[in-house]
């Protein structure tokens, strides 16, 4: 921890020439609520285009949804976050590079063919099926959330009541994991995902959760026990793979993954529908609209914008008439395929009634998210169940008021104040 | 969808045909499945997701017309590409 100064040098001694005249990536948001404006700038003109990162290196944004699509899709690139080619967004350190690795060897950043073994392993806990067996549980967990906010308010805060507590209690009791540990992970999971922070700070929220992860498994090492973690660790044992640190990793993984995201999709939602009353109203008159709307959400808000289609490729590749040479990084920016208009006709309203899942919120190809499914029903019964059990809900403060988590890997809002 | 080799439905109850008259059929590449199960949120009385492997099985091979829009649409959306309709 006594060498935070060296990623400042990294950052000069990286840095590309001629990369005075690129657009910059990424880019400020004007509206909190939509992508940055300069990125749909950039689309207009082209849709594969050189940008530079703020570690001063070069990588491509690609745009539009049939090219980014197209980038997804490709086996030409690889998502090995641990690729010297890989376009992070923050000068990697060794210690940071070594907290990657250990989540990207569990899943992440596995290429095939090690990819297919290590996500057939985890497939069959993430279906349709085994998440619709949840949904009484998940009805229970939303319904005590919401209990709380009546009896604390109004005004309260959305987000800490019921927008994080939600998807985590429900990833600890789908791992396994004592749900008196949440606020180690919360806490240490912003704080890891908040590029602003110095390399130290971050890392050792990342060291926080990694110790409490690799006592949790040692626990179902020895007494399995019917949760996720007990299955898998049994499961990886016959198949001969199991790796201790490989499980911490996929542990921790699992975590985050399955709760930041899905906390902020849901404070972010009600904001995104707080702004289209007539949208709010449709889904108040008719609940059974809520699994589009949850869709119609996720194109809308695109939270893991650059950090879901981050990619290097391993041989050269061709798209939209551009050469990209092995080892040039690529940023398919998921908001350029939601927000395209020539795929989702005035892509920047948000109209339930769209409600397919064309969108790439998820990403798309083989990477695609685990626990899209999971997440779905935890947004559905979110939403349904907040506008059926507090329909005069409205935000408490202009959107453009509250604090936005423009420097995180996962975009979201840090407090959501509701009255009734 | 120009590529399909689905043309005109002949019969409103039985499976689809070809122009050959005979009828399509649906494949399922479970190599190539991740197990996203975008094909069971599209169409649950056609595919499913083994409660062993968690990868898709179909429960129709012979979808009727009246299912193969969303069929098609289920095979747009898979994101491994494991789905395709054959003439055969």
């Amino acid at each position: 921890m006594t060498r935070a100064l060296e990623p400042v040098a990294d950052i000069e001694s990286e840095a590309e020439a001629g990369t005075a005249e690129l657009p910059p990536f990424p880019m400020p948001r004007v509206c909190p609520m939509d992508p940055p404006p300069g990125y749909a700038t950039l689309a207009a003109e082209r849709s594969v285009t050189k940008v530079v990162l703020p570690t001063g290196r070069t990588a491509w944004l690609v745009t539009g949804h049939g090219p980014v699509r197209q980038i997804l899709n490709d086996p030409g690139l690889s998502v090995n976050r641990t690729d010297p080619g890989y376009p992070h967004l923050v000068a990697m350190t060794p210690q940071l590079m070594a907290m990657m690795a250990q989540v990207n060897s569990s899943l992440l950043g596995l290429d095939p063919p090690r990819h297919t073994v290590y996500r057939r392993l985890l497939i069959n806990e993430f279906t349709v099926r085994r998440f619709a067996s949840m949904r009484p549980r998940i009805q229970e967990i939303v319904d005590g959330c919401i209990d709380k906010m009546l009896a604390a308010g109004p005004p309260v805060d959305l987000h800490q009541l019921l927008s994080l507590p939600v998807p985590a209690r429900v990833i600890c009791e789908l791992l396994g994991m004592p749900y008196q540990d949440h606020e180690i992970f919360e806490q240490s999971t912003q704080t890891m995902l908040n590029r602003k922070l110095s390399q130290p700070e971050r890392a050792q929220a990342a060291g926080a959760i990694r110790g409490h992860v690799d006592r949790l498994v040692t626990v179902k090492e020895n007494d399995p026990g019917d949760d996720m973690i007990g299955r898998l660790v049994v499961k990886y044992r016959e198949a001969g793979l199991y790796d201790h640190q490989q499980m911490v990793g996929l542990a921790m993984l699992l975590l985050m993954a399955g709760h930041e995201t899905t906390a902020n999709t849901i404070s972010l939602g009600v904001l995104a529908l707080a702004q289209h009353p007539d949208q709010l109203d449709l889904l108040k008159r008719d609940p059974s609209v809520t699994p589009k709307a949850v869709e119609e959400i996720l194109r809308f808000l695109s939270i893991v914008d650059a950090s879901g289609g981050s990619r290097v490729a391993v041989e050269d590749i061709e798209i939209e008439g551009v050469t990209i040479r092995k080892g040039e990084g690529i940023i398919a920016l998921l908001s350029g395929a939601n927000r395209d208009g020539g795929f989702f006709p005035e892509p920047d309203a948000l109209d339930i009634s769209r409600g397919g899942r064309h969108h790439v919120g998820f990403g798309y190809g083989i990477h695609q998210c685990l626990g899209q499914n999971l997440a779905r029903l935890e947004l559905e019964v979110a939403f349904s169940t907040l506008y059926a059990r507090i329909p005069g809900l409205r935000v408490a403060a202009p959107i453009e008021s509250l604090s936005f988590k423009d420097d995180a890997s996962v975009y979201g809002v840090v407090e959501v104040p509701v009255t009734w | 969808m120009t590529g399909d080799l689905v043309s005109q439905p002949t019969s409103p109850s039985g499976p689809a045909s070809n122009d050959a008259g005979r009828p399509v059929r649906l494949v399922a590449d479970r190599e190539r499945c991740i197990g996203a199960g975008q094909c069971v949120l599209t169409e649950p009385t056609v595919f499913d997701q083994s409660d062993a492997d968690g990868r898709v099985e179909l429960l129709i091979d012979r979808p009727g017309p009246e299912l193969l829009p969303e069929v098609r649409e289920a095979i747009a959306l898979c994101p491994g590409h494991a789905l395709s309709l054959t003439g055969t």
